[in-house]
């Protein structure tokens, strides 16, 4: 990829939370309506139409084989659509999918695609959820007969980081603060009606030493859209276009024990070089970003993940963000739409949803939880055990 | 440590209206190629698949080494010593099979033969 070759023009998103009446079917339409009316296009343009899979599926009507089979593009109109096909890659689809529209607009033939997410968990039983992310983030053989837990995947990586960096509890909790004041700003958060303090974040229920219930994220339904094309059509249509300037990933490991990283406590070191090298492809350092768009299932992640950019000395970020220097109105705007501890988890739509609030910061359509000026952005995503890492800076302009 | 009260398995049984089926402990199901590791286990005895041919060990194993994708290989017995690195203690939250055992640890450690 050519730094600025492809453009995100419009998003889409519905509220997230306990939406159990709401199917992905409904969410779908209503998102990919959205995104398509935002970009300023008509409908017919759109050529590619990519769903991002859905997890848990209903056997009566199943989205995954409706969106695999073309249901989306027949049922928006997309009359134009000679492309659909379903990505996935866990929390890190936002990256797959993003890829997947890039090398489709490479291939030259079409220069509009639409990238859709739909999920809803609540119409399954707490059972039934609890079952599917032990598996999701355990290994069915080797770990999920132990009673092994992604909280307690998180916890470990938690203990480990704080023994490492001399990071305290607090400051770990304070993370969750940052998120929590950012998503009381963004209107389609799932939690954006109460503030919480470190305090209370310590003190809530304990769920896996030392992660207490506001430490983990929750379940949520939700879903979002976005419009991507190339840099050439993005200046004709819109005056807002979001270029994608440079990107880099790598993938560790399926099997915790396997992870490429080795030992948890130096995960940042293992994230550094991705970051990095994204920021080299897109011409641009740490320091000129205006926002840190930083996927966090769970506040430590948060924490490591800025260790990794070069922004920081490695292990002070928990006592920058106990500063409040990454929450709304501080100097280093961090992960603007609260994130999976508080807009809301859904599923392979986690990173979607940081993807689309990236977008909307630089076109300036972030309503109260705008960063003024913001011009240059990083995004991160990862899914899995702590399978893979992206990084992905983004700009509204292209750097001369 | 927070002062909630632990909920106990009957009352999140009743909350959550499990049958006993939702309580069945899930069980390993050996592939082809870890099926050795699991009747050493039966044993007692806790084996790794070494390559033949590299000398590479892998834990979980696959099909052929990771290294040098060669299929001859011998099961190794490990020293069952270990190094603990970061653990974890399940309070709340977890699969309703394992709700009984609560509290419990997990706990991660790095073995001798350089294996997680």
């Amino acid at each position: 990829m050519t730094s600025g070759e492809f453009a995100i023009i419009g998003t889409g998103e519905v509220p997230c939370g306990n939406y159990p009446e709401r199917s992905e079917f409904e969410i779908a339409y209503t998102v990919a309506r959205e995104a398509i009316r935002d970009a300023g296009i008509d409908v017919k343009e759109v050529g590619a139409v990519l769903c991002a899979q859905h997890i848990m599926s209903n056997p009566e009507n199943d989205y995954n084989t409706e969106m695999v089979f073309g249901r989306l593009p027949e049922a928006i109109g997309a009359r134009g659509c000679k492309i659909t096909c379903m990505t996935s890659s866990g929390g890190a689809s936002s990256f797959s999918l993003r890829k997947t529209a890039e090398g489709i607009l490479h291939s030259g033939e079409t220069d509009t695609v639409l990238v859709v997410h739909a999920q809803r968990f609540s119409t399954f039983t707490p059972n039934q959820q609890a079952k599917y992310f032990s598996i999701a983030g355990s290994d069915v053989e080797w770990e999920v007969p132990y009673g092994m837990t992604y909280n307690a995947l998180a916890a470990m990586v938690t203990q480990a980081y704080m023994a490492y960096t001399g990071t305290t509890i607090e400051q770990v909790a304070s993370v969750c603060v940052a998120n929590r004041r950012w998503a009381m700003l963004q209107p389609n958060a799932m939690f954006n009606q109460k503030e919480i303090t470190v305090e209370k974040v310590v003190n809530a229920r304990m769920v896996s030493y030392p992660l207490t219930t506001l430490m983990c994220n929750v379940l949520a339904d939700g879903g979002s859209a976005f419009v991507m094309t190339t840099a050439e059509k993005a200046k004709k249509v819109t005056g807002k276009p979001v270029y994608i300037l440079g990107e880099a990933s790598d993938y560790s490991h399926r099997t915790i024990t396997r992870a490429g990283m080795r030992d948890f406590a130096t995960m940042a070191e293992y994230l550094s070089p991705i970051a990095r090298l994204a920021f080299e492809r897109a011409g641009l350092g740490p320091e000129d970003m205006d926002i840190y768009q930083i996927y966090g299932s769970y506040p430590c992640i948060q924490l490591i993940v800025m260790d990794a950019l070069g922004m920081w000395e490695p292990g002070t970020t928990g006592a920058l963000v106990e500063s409040g220097e990454t929450s709304p109105g501080g100097k280093y705007p961090v992960t603007t739409n609260g994130e999976a501890l508080s807009f809301g988890h859904t599923g392979t739509g986690v990173g979607i949803a940081l993807l689309v609030e990236s977008v909307r910061q630089l076109q300036g359509k972030a309503g109260k939880a705008q960063v003024e000026g913001a011009r240059f952005l990083i995004e991160n995503t990862g899914g899995g055990a702590f399978m893979d890492c992206h990084f992905t800076v983004m700009g509204n302009e292209i750097p001369g | 440590m927070s002062k909630h009260e632990p909920i106990s398995i009957e009352a999140i049984k009743a909350m959550m209206n499990l049958t006993d089926e939702d309580l069945k402990k899930p069980l390993p199901v050996p592939t082809k190629w870890s099926r050795p590791f699991w009747e050493a286990a039966k044993e007692h005895r806790l084996v790794l698949r070494k390559c033949s041919r590299c000398g590479n060990i892998d834990h979980p194993p696959y099909l052929y080494c990771t290294a040098c994708q060669a299929d001859e290989h011998e099961w190794i017995e490990a020293s069952g010593k270990g190094t603990l690195f970061a653990y974890a203690v399940n309070h709340f939250g977890v699969p309703f099979p394992f709700w009984a055992d609560l509290p419990y640890v997990r706990a991660w450690s790095t073995s001798p033969r350089g294996c997680a």
